[in-house]
């Protein structure tokens, strides 16, 4: 327990490229939202600040096992260990990820709005449809859909470099490309994406994004342990 | 106790062991020698759980090693591992949280004793500092078993007597078992206990260091004359110069007369004349 939490503790701190990246993000935008809408007071709606900061549980399960896998077992660290501290990892990240923008929307959102001489920000708590099945639910549905996204990013990173990681992104690709023009192909695309963000029912979108997310990371177990350090 | 079962290794085409078998029962510092690609390396990473093996197992006080069942008595040591950029003082408590046996003030002590400064990043050190720190790193893990893959590379010489000083001691002071591959032999030769000698996947030598004091000598003379005196016993390599030959054996002492004379073996000179020939097929001595 000791070293999954030691763990968790360094990925969390050794995550600088994924906070950096999301820091310019987030700060440009703020900037430029402040000079725009706020100052000048020009154009229509914006997008939400909070949006920006989403992308930071998918950069970590991109970061994570790409710049910190090696370095983890050079310390000492056990593969399985780093199975195990990587989910909780993304658990964190996705639960205080969720939590400020969830402050963002509430806090610092009405008070642009109350400057734009348009007021209308996209926010995806809105965009998903969360935010109709009230604040608690728009939590988890956002912390669910988050977790998925860090799951599928890490294993996805880890698979590179192997051939059913090469497989895995043709598939993604010829998916995306092939079921999009074609109708009966496209109803499938359009059910998954259903029952990971849009799904009415709060429960199945969260449930659904869970067992997705936890049956993908497990199958990361795969190239941690073909992994070279 | 550390058991290879007739371990075979393979990556594609290529096989690194091939039904490598060893039993490691008494802690101690182990040399592990052998040519560039004879299978240290793949030895070690098996021993850690890095790498599974393709044949017959290894473990470590019985468990079975594999990549999702790596054995926590074990620390492995890569030659040129990274590390996070951090200053030394705070890699060595990303060590502890890591791995809660790791000792950081012992950490700090031989980073004292190796002049290394705590406040510097890891990537603003030397590759000798580097290879330093994760040498330290190891020996302040607490483990029972440590694998140390060429950990002196980049040393200076100075720095390569305190490194073995501090193996001599820290194994004194808490007995451990270290494995360490090395090519610089003259020097580890004077700090293990035993050797392990691997050419082209296979072990050619298991043995005490005093075996080889014992049993590794060259016999120069007259040609038909040392070959007339060490026949029968067990002769690793033969050099010959106009009418003279150098054998050199692994087997009982014979003593000197007139006609030809018998002088020690060091450690590379036998491992030279146990490896170096090319028809040699990586066959076991007794």
């Amino acid at each position: 327990m000791k070293t999954l939490k030691g763990i968790v503790k360094i990925n969390l701190k050794q995550s600088k490229p994924a906070y950096l990246i999301v820091g310019i993000l987030f700060s440009t935008t703020f900037a430029s939202e402040i000079i725009t809408r706020v100052i000048l007071r020009l154009g229509g709606g914006g997008v939400a600040l909070g949006n920006y900061l989403l992308i930071l549980p998918l950069l970590m399960g991109i970061f994570i096992p790409a710049k910190n896998f090696s370095k983890l077992l050079n310390l000492g660290c056990k593969r399985l260990d780093f199975f195990k501290a990587c989910l909780t990892t993304y658990v964190t990240a996705a639960f205080f990820t969720t939590l400020v923008c969830l402050v963002l929307w509430f806090v610092v959102d009405p008070i642009i709005l109350t400057h734009m001489s348009e007021p209308s920000l996209y926010n995806l708590f809105d965009v998903f449809g969360f935010a109709k099945n009230g604040l608690a639910a728009a939590f988890f549905q956002m912390f669910a859909f988050l977790l998925l996204t860090s799951c599928a990013a890490h294993t996805l990173t880890l698979a590179q470099g192997r051939w059913y990681g090469w497989l895995a992104d043709a598939l993604i690709i010829a998916v995306i490309s092939v079921f999009t023009p074609i109708a009966p192909l496209r109803a499938t695309l359009v059910w998954f994406f259903n029952m990971i963000i849009f799904h009415d029912l709060a429960a199945v979108q969260i449930l659904s994004c869970l067992i997705l997310g936890v049956a993908v990371y497990c199958a990361g177990l795969v190239p941690i342990r073909m992994r070279k350090i | 106790m550390i058991e290879f079962s007739n371990v075979t290794k393979r990556y594609g085409k290529i096989v690194a062991l091939d039904g490598f078998s060893v039993t490691i029962d008494k802690p101690g510092i182990y040399c592990l020698l052998g040519r560039n690609g004879a299978g240290k390396t793949t030895l070690l990473k098996l021993l850690a759980g890095h790498i599974p093996a393709s044949k017959g197992f290894v473990a470590v006080n019985r468990k079975t090693t594999a990549p999702l069942a790596m054995p926590e008595e074990v620390h492995f040591v890569e030659t040129g591992a990274a590390q996070f950029n951090m200053r030394l003082a705070d890699l060595f408590k990303a060590a502890a949280d890591v791995n809660p046996a790791f000792n950081v003030s012992f950490a700090m002590e031989l980073a004292a004793r190796f002049k290394l400064d705590s406040t510097k990043r890891y990537k603003q050190l030397s590759f000798g500092m580097k290879a330093m720190v994760n040498t330290i790193i190891a020996m302040a893990s607490g483990k029972e078993i440590l694998l140390l893959d060429e950990p002196v590379l980049g040393f200076d010489p100075v720095m390569r007597k305190v490194f073995y000083d501090l193996l001599l001691e820290s194994c004194e002071e808490s007995p451990k078992t270290v494995i360490v591959s090395t090519h610089i032999i003259d020097e580890i030769e004077k700090t293990a206990e035993r050797l392990i000698i691997i050419d082209k996947g296979r072990l050619t030598l298991f043995c005490d260091m005093t075996e080889i004091d014992e049993k590794a000598y060259c016999v120069t003379g007259v040609a038909e004359a040392v070959r007339e005196a060490t026949e029968g016993l067990n002769v690793i390599d033969e050099t010959k110069a106009g009418g003279f030959v150098s054998r050199y054996i692994y087997d009982r002492r014979i003593e000197a007369d007139g006609k030809y004379s018998v002088s020690a073996l060091g450690l590379t000179d036998f491992f030279v004349s146990l490896v170096g020939d090319e028809q040699n097929n990586g066959e076991a001595i007794q």
